[in-house]
């Protein structure tokens, strides 16, 4: 690869990273605003106008707070889990794209592709990350040497491992219609109708298992405060606290990006807006459905989140691909 | 050649990996050892051209696998599943299974070998590896998949009734 490629590449790395950061920073404040408008309160009022600059003080308390290591804990993957947890995220953003090919309203020559880089197996690379991060909560939940932690940790292997088979099964109806695991072929197939018309029962089991893996209410059992204290990262702090807490916007994020491109015909949109506004907007209205249900539903019981799990999502989703190749084979 | 380079380095360090998933004396380590290993593999995978493999590898291996023998780890008694001993001594049968696993890879090995160069296996240059894949899959292997989704079958509801015995 030549030497401007490659300075071209780290340019799109840098510009991603960032405005995913600053995506994740404001999740924060958007989530807290909403559901305090959700419940009748004004949520962060006093950084800024409206709280507007809430999320860069949280940011900076945060990087100044003390790195408390506790006595009892297993060194090695207490530093190691934060990283663990939120690497495999960052890295699903290398195959997300963000539009479609576009000149920047003129300012390059060539037009470029809005994504950091593409695979021949985008969705099987996106499954394997995601695969991966559950490490970090897992092995930062055992490390700790703390009950609390440890049943947060367990918690999380047992949930991943039921809804991560739905979450998978649900888009293989999607790739099955596009033939196709590129997501950019994905969103060029959407140009006459959205996925979302085609797999409507894909969709909502891609939505519930998605929620499922984000660990959000109503499936937020591995930290759940009332019972674990914070879960599996009850005795973390500062900024390694901060990185699992980016790992987890930062997924709520990759995950809404994958929903729109699958389901919701990522960028394509009448063409009054840019398409990648149709883009953001898409993406803010599946990451506002997500902070929604926590301002709506209760947490599960354990043995329900398992039933519900393996009983209903994961059959369902094998119904849903069998009836998709079906009707393929039939208008085929 | 860079991923000659490469492949020695992922290849090396899936050695090492696996040397300490059996030197180690706690079974957390072990695993996450073990998932080094997994990870690495599919690293080797990629310089093979086999996308579709390395991704299948972390995703079964790494994603599901290892996270349930990490959760059986964590489940029971930390400190009483520590290891004492590291190897049993029962050097026969180790070196037989031993001798038993280097023949089969290597006729493996070597069928693979003759099947590519008599052209029974034909991967198109520059083509996806997934689609060969699936071809291959459903037509010419049809019955050695099918059969091995049996075995698997059979393993799964085993599990169950071994388990049922156990709670009553």
């Amino acid at each position: 690869m030549s030497f401007a490629g490659l300075v071209f590449i780290l340019i799109k790395i840098v510009v991603v990273f960032a405005l995913l950061m600053l995506t994740v920073a404001y999740l924060t404040l958007l989530e807290r605003k909403v559901l305090a408008h959700m419940q009748v309160r004004v949520g962060p009022m006093f950084a800024g106008p409206h709280g507007i600059l809430q999320p860069i003080a949280d940011g900076i308390k945060l990087f100044f707070k003390e790195d408390i290591v506790t006595k009892q804990a297993d060194k090695f993957f207490y530093f190691l889990s934060p990283a663990l947890s939120i690497v495999p995220v960052l890295l699903i953003f290398a195959v997300i794209p963000f539009g479609d090919k576009s000149d920047i309203f003129g300012l390059l020559k060539e037009p470029i592709d809005l994504r950091i880089t593409g695979l021949r197996i985008d969705i099987l690379f996106i499954f394997a990350m995601s695969g991966l991060a559950t490490y970090g909560v897992v092995f930062g939940g055992w490390s700790q040497n703390n009950k609390y932690a440890l049943i947060g940790g367990l918690r999380e292997a047992a949930q991943l491992i039921s809804y991560e088979v739905a979450f998978t099964l649900s888009v293989f109806g999607v790739v099955l219609i596009a033939g196709s695991l590129q997501l950019d072929k994905i969103v060029a197939m959407q140009k006459d109708m959205w996925f979302i018309v085609y797999q409507p029962v894909g969709f909502l089991i891609f939505l519930t298992a998605a929620v499922a893996e984000l660990k959000r209410t109503p499936f937020d059992l591995p930290e759940a405060e009332s019972e674990l204290v914070a879960g599996f990262h009850a005795d973390y702090s500062s900024m390694k606290f901060a990185m699992f807490f980016m790992a987890e916007y930062a997924s709520i994020v990759a995950c809404s990006c994958l929903g729109t491109i699958l389901f919701l015909g990522g960028w394509l949109g009448p063409s009054f807006l840019p398409p990648f506004v149709w883009y953001m907007i898409k993406v803010f209205i599946l990451i506002f459905v997500i902070i929604w249900l926590r301002g709506t539903y209760p947490r599960l019981r354990y043995d329900q989140l398992m039933k519900f799990g393996w009983k209903f999502l994961i059959p369902l989703s094998f119904v849903n691909i069998f009836v998709t190749a079906i009707v393929i084979l039939l208008v085929r | 050649m860079m991923p000659v380079y490469l492949a020695y380095l992922f290849s090396g360090l899936a050695v090492i990996l696996a040397l300490s998933t059996i030197l180690q004396k706690n079974p957390v380590y072990s695993a996450a050892s073990l998932i080094g290993v997994m990870i690495m593999l599919a690293c080797d995978y990629v310089l093979l051209g086999a996308d579709f493999i390395a991704a299948i590898q972390i995703i079964v291996y790494v994603g599901a696998i290892m996270v349930l023998f990490v959760f059986v780890i964590m489940l029971l008694n930390i400190e009483q599943a520590k290891r004492e001993k590291l190897f049993i001594p029962r050097r026969v049968v180790g070196v037989l299974l031993g001798l038993a696993i280097f023949l089969k890879l290597s006729i493996v090995g070597y069928t693979a070998k003759v099947m590519l160069s008599k052209g029974y296996l034909k991967i198109p240059k520059g083509a996806d590896s997934t689609t060969a894949i699936g071809k291959y899959l459903f037509s010419n292997y049809l019955l050695p998949f099918e059969v091995a989704s049996i075995v698997l079958l059979v393993g799964l509801i085993g599990a169950v009734v071994l388990g049922r015995r156990e709670a009553k």
